[in-house]
């Protein structure tokens, strides 16, 4: 059988850049090189796109623009009849003009890649891609949005009020607390948010007025928009993996990450090197969330709480039709027993293998990308099966 | 193919081969020797006077080159000598297959040798401080002095061909010419500089008009931030409060403060969605403020301080006054003009501004000036400031990580316009609590075992240096450490400033690296005056390093203060 060539596209435009990076060069060492060709695809800051072998060598990204010209500068066009990448601007003068692609592999955190972005992209083309649609992830991104739909299909939610930078800007400081704390729906210690970014960048906690001030400002520097929730003091996070693949939905093991303190931040999930192990043994630097300290399945946590998280899960994932592999992160608040759905991460750190490896049965991170691969061909058979030819006649 | 021929192609193939690579050595190595004087030609500002000056003053001519050609010349002569007493006909002057060998066999050992030498030294493109950027001037005037290089070694290549390079006393000479072509480096670069000066204006000013027609076509609300010091402090903090209070805001990021510097900046990174835009603008000589105004017209200005900093270019105080009052008279009846009460000349600037809308910020109330923003309580750790703000009869609370008092002015300055400007004081003083200082710019580090840095390696200045020794003096430490090569660009005052701050220094610190000999003289009297007896004196700023690194010990705090540039530190070796 001829090997599929997938272009695996990592980088790009997000505050999430490096993650992506680590995540993308990550998963093209597991990739299953008896059914696959790697294309590499580093999506630079400030938005092109390169190609090449010298992307999997991690040196070249310190010194990236200096060190670009051994790379191809390559793009995807827009429209339908795409073979592959289009080479731009030639590393070499001898090299090729299209680089064949059958598939298409987004491995972003963050805006622009992980939010429909570059998915609508690969709609435009007509091209086979791994992941979630366009829908799913825009919805996924949006952290209320994906509030209001998965509380309509029965799952718990916090309470939340979303201030947007404008409020601030034109109404000021005293209008933006009456939005905030109107209807008596929240008060202080409160939990602030970015509305659109992932990886727990900005998060802070506000028990005043002086802190709420300071965690908008933090927010406002990086998002539009900024999610207030309740501050839950005893609770914990629980984390479950999902994966649409062509026999259907799955769920992975539990877990429940460790933090320094009361929640988990970015500096816990990328900074801190923990005990995560990856095939072959412990990473020597910051591996993202794989190498996060985590406690994976539990064994002292009640079975019924784990049962009640796939099931959330499983529901949550087919509410917002999501595909390829996701992770939802959840809370449990000890106080009352509640399990609330906290986000979605369509494309996880470390693709959440780190919880498939330990999952019942274990699925390994080469037979999870090539069924997340295998699952994406048959989303595109079924779209190509759509008539689209057919339409109005209007001229 | 016949014998005769494969013999021809067996033997020549390998030859060219071994031409090719020596060449490709020798010409890497040249390419060495030019990018280093490059480096400094460019941190000169690719001013072929300054250069020259730095050239003349560190005696910047090449040795090594030289060196290894008289030792070749000798080895020539004695050869020649030798062949002539004993009669080694193939030694001698005439043109024969192994005089022509033998010739060769010197000239790839003497490239061989020089190609070594030089290609042992440092590669400024990424071993130096201020390293070598290759932008498309760099690359224009390197291309253009090494045209001249190979275009004259080229020239004298028949000479070699009629005389060999070994055969006879006067062929020596060959070797003579390429330690000249090596001595003439540095004026084939100063060469192309002023050959390409026409047509880098010319490509200056259509950059100049891109970037003007833009900025009119966005016209985001200009502030220019003008000083002596705290410009780019200044600069990001009201970038910052801006950017996340009222919107898309423009501001280039670090020292950007020259004409060229702006208008690049504007035309790669100004977006049509910037509402407001914060300038700094460096004051390099009478009209630049001017110039910069002309390209980003601004509604609002900050005068930060007009000190004796650039005196050496300036000649007096009053010729900085005017010069940096320029952006006063840029602004509209109706702009908004954001001073320090603190300095005298400002103070002054401010009086005489025929402005609406003007405000006085300081840390030290003065009899008969009514500051609008004032700040007090000021208290130091190693977390950072805690303070007091005073504006419109209401307190506010301050707390930041930057420390010192140029960086405590500097914010500020930042609020005073910021709430000029409409925005809550409590919001500003929210995102100013969030705000990094920038780098080099007395950043406090703490280390393991309670080991603190202080980095104030940027551009120092008298008030930097002495808000940075005062922060160093309240920290909870055992022991204080300097290093530091003084202040440059203060012309007359030179001098005094820095024996004043090395008297300073005495009473506070437990030791000194004193780094270069631009300013030893002065700190060695105050050293001397009071008995200090702990110094270290080092050539440049990598030695100091590595007597830092085993002298210090936990509970020390170092201050870092003013990283020279290469060009300043005292050992050049070509």
């Amino acid at each position: 059988m001829d090997k599929k060539n997938v272009a695996v596209f990592f980088g790009g435009r997000s505050c999430e850049h490096e993650i992506s990076i680590i995540t993308g060069l990550q998963l093209i060492e597991y990739l299953d090189t008896n059914k696959f060709n790697i294309i590499p695809v580093y999506i630079a800051r400030d938005g092109r796109w390169y190609s090449g072998q010298e992307l999997l060598n991690r040196a070249i990204y310190k010194d990236f623009e200096n060190k670009k010209k051994v790379l191809n500068e390559v793009t995807l066009y827009p429209y339908l009849g795409q073979k592959g990448l289009t080479v731009t601007k030639k590393a070499c003068f001898f090299g090729e003009k299209i680089i064949p692609v059958d598939i298409y592999f987004p491995a972003f955190h963050g805006e622009f890649g992980e939010d429909g972005c570059i998915q609508g992209l690969f709609e435009l083309a007509g091209v086979p891609y791994v992941g979630s649609g366009v829908l799913p992830s825009a919805i996924a991104m949006s952290k209320n949005t994906a509030k209001t739909v998965v509380s309509q299909y029965g799952i718990p939610v916090l309470p939340s009020v979303t201030i947007n930078k404008e409020l601030v800007e034109k109404e000021g400081i005293e209008a933006t607390k009456k939005e905030i704390f109107a209807n008596n729906t929240l008060k202080y210690p409160v939990f602030i948010k970015p509305n659109n970014l992932g990886s727990s960048i900005g998060v802070s906690k506000a028990t005043n007025d002086e802190e709420l001030l300071i965690a908008l400002t933090k927010v406002f520097k990086r998002d539009k928009e900024a999610l207030i929730e309740p501050y839950m003091d005893n609770m914990f996070e629980i984390n479950i993996s999902v994966l649409d693949t062509t026999e259907g939905l799955r769920t992975s093991v539990v877990e429940i990450p460790v933090t320094d303190g009361s929640f988990l931040s970015y500096e816990d999930k990328y900074m801190r090197e923990g005990k995560g192990k990856k095939k072959g043994g412990t990473p020597k630097r910051s591996e993202g969330m794989a190498s996060l300290t985590r406690s994976i399945n539990p064994v002292d946590l009640d079975e019924k709480i784990k049962n009640t998280v796939s099931e959330y899960a499983k529901i949550a994932y087919k509410a917002i039709k999501a595909s390829g592999v996701g992770r939802i992160d959840f809370m449990y608040d000890k106080n009352s027993g509640t399990i609330y759905l906290n986000e979605f991460n369509l494309i996880p750190g470390s693709l959440s293998f780190y919880l498939w490896e330990k999952s019942d049965p274990v699925l390994l991170y080469t037979e999870e990308l090539t069924k997340i691969i295998d699952r994406a061909f048959e989303v595109y058979s079924i779209k190509q099966e759509l008539d689209r030819d057919t339409g109005f006649k209007a001229l | 193919m016949s014998s005769n021929n494969f013999t021809i192609w067996a033997i020549s193939l390998p030859v060219i081969i071994i031409v090719c690579g020596v060449i490709y050595y020798y010409t890497g190595a040249i390419r060495r020797r030019f990018h280093e004087y490059l480096l400094y030609l460019q941190q000169d500002e690719y001013s072929p006077s300054r250069f020259y000056k730095w050239y003349v003053k560190n005696k910047a001519f090449d040795r090594k080159v030289t060196l290894i050609t008289t030792i070749f010349c000798i080895i020539i002569c004695l050869g020649i000598f030798i062949s002539k007493k004993y009669d080694i006909k193939v030694l001698q002057e005439g043109y024969n297959i192994f005089g022509f060998i033998y010739s060769l066999s010197i000239l790839f050992l003497y490239l061989l040798t020089v190609g070594y030498i030089l290609r042992k030294e440092k590669d400024p493109t990424t071993q130096a401080k201020l390293q070598l950027k290759m932008t498309p001037r760099a690359i224009r005037i390197y291309s253009i002095a090494t045209l001249f290089t190979y275009v004259l070694t080229i020239a004298i290549f028949p000479f070699f061909l009629v005389y060999g390079i070994a055969n006879s006393y006067i062929s020596s000479c060959f070797f003579f010419c390429l330690a000249i072509i090596a001595q003439l480096i540095p004026f084939f670069l100063m060469l192309s500089v002023v050959l390409l000066s026409p047509f880098e204006k010319f490509a200056n000013n259509k950059y100049l008009k891109e970037a003007k027609e833009k900025f009119e076509k966005i016209n985001p609300f200009t502030i220019s931030i003008v000083g002596s010091y705290g410009k780019s402090t200044v600069k990001n903090t009201l970038g910052e409060i801006l950017n996340v209070t009222k919107g898309h805001t423009f501001w280039p990021k670090a020292g950007i403060n020259t004409i060229m510097g702006v208008t690049r900046k504007i035309r790669e990174e100004l977006k049509e969605s910037d509402k407001y835009a914060v300038i700094e603008m460096g004051t390099y000589k009478k009209g630049s403020i001017t110039n910069l105004c002309s390209l980003t017209p601004p509604k609002a200005a900050i005068l930060t301080a007009i000190n004796h900093m650039h005196l050496e270019r300036f000649k007096t105080r009053e010729k900085i006054y005017e010069a940096k009052t320029e952006v006063i008279k840029a602004l509209p009846e109706n702009g908004i003009l954001v001073c320090n009460a603190d300095d005298d000349f400002v103070l002054r600037a401010y009086k005489e501004a025929n402005i609406k809308n003007k405000y006085l910020y300081g840390l030290e109330k003065k009899d008969g000036v009514k500051l609008d923003a004032y700040i007090f309580d000021i208290k130091y750790t190693s977390d950072g400031t805690t303070a007091k703000i005073l504006w419109k009869d209401s307190e506010y609370e301050l707390k930041t990580k930057i420390v010192g008092k140029g960086g405590i002015s500097s914010l500020l300055a930042s609020f005073t316009m910021a709430v000029a400007l409409g925005i809550e004081p409590k919001l500003v003083l929210a995102v100013i609590k969030e705000i990094e200082p920038l780098s080099n710019r007395l950043v406090l580090k703490k280390y393991p075992n309670h080991l603190i840095y202080l980095e104030d390696g940027y551009n120092s200045n008298p008030l930097g240096f002495n808000s940075a020794l005062e922060v160093l003096k309240v920290l909870d430490v055992k022991r204080r450490i300097v290093m530091t090569p003084g202040i440059i660009e203060l012309g007359s005052e030179q001098f005094e400033v820095n024996y004043n701050i090395a008297k300073k220094i005495t009473k506070i610190c437990d030791m000194v690296i004193f780094v270069g000999t631009e300013n030893k003289e002065s700190f060695k009297k105050a050293f001397d005056e009071d008995n200090f007896t702990n110094i270290s004196y080092v050539e440049n700023r990598d030695e100091g390093f590595k007597i830092l690194t085993e002298y210090q010990n936990e509970n020390d705090a170092i201050l870092i203060e003013n990283d020279l540039p290469d060009w300043y530190e005292s050992k050049v070796s070509f």
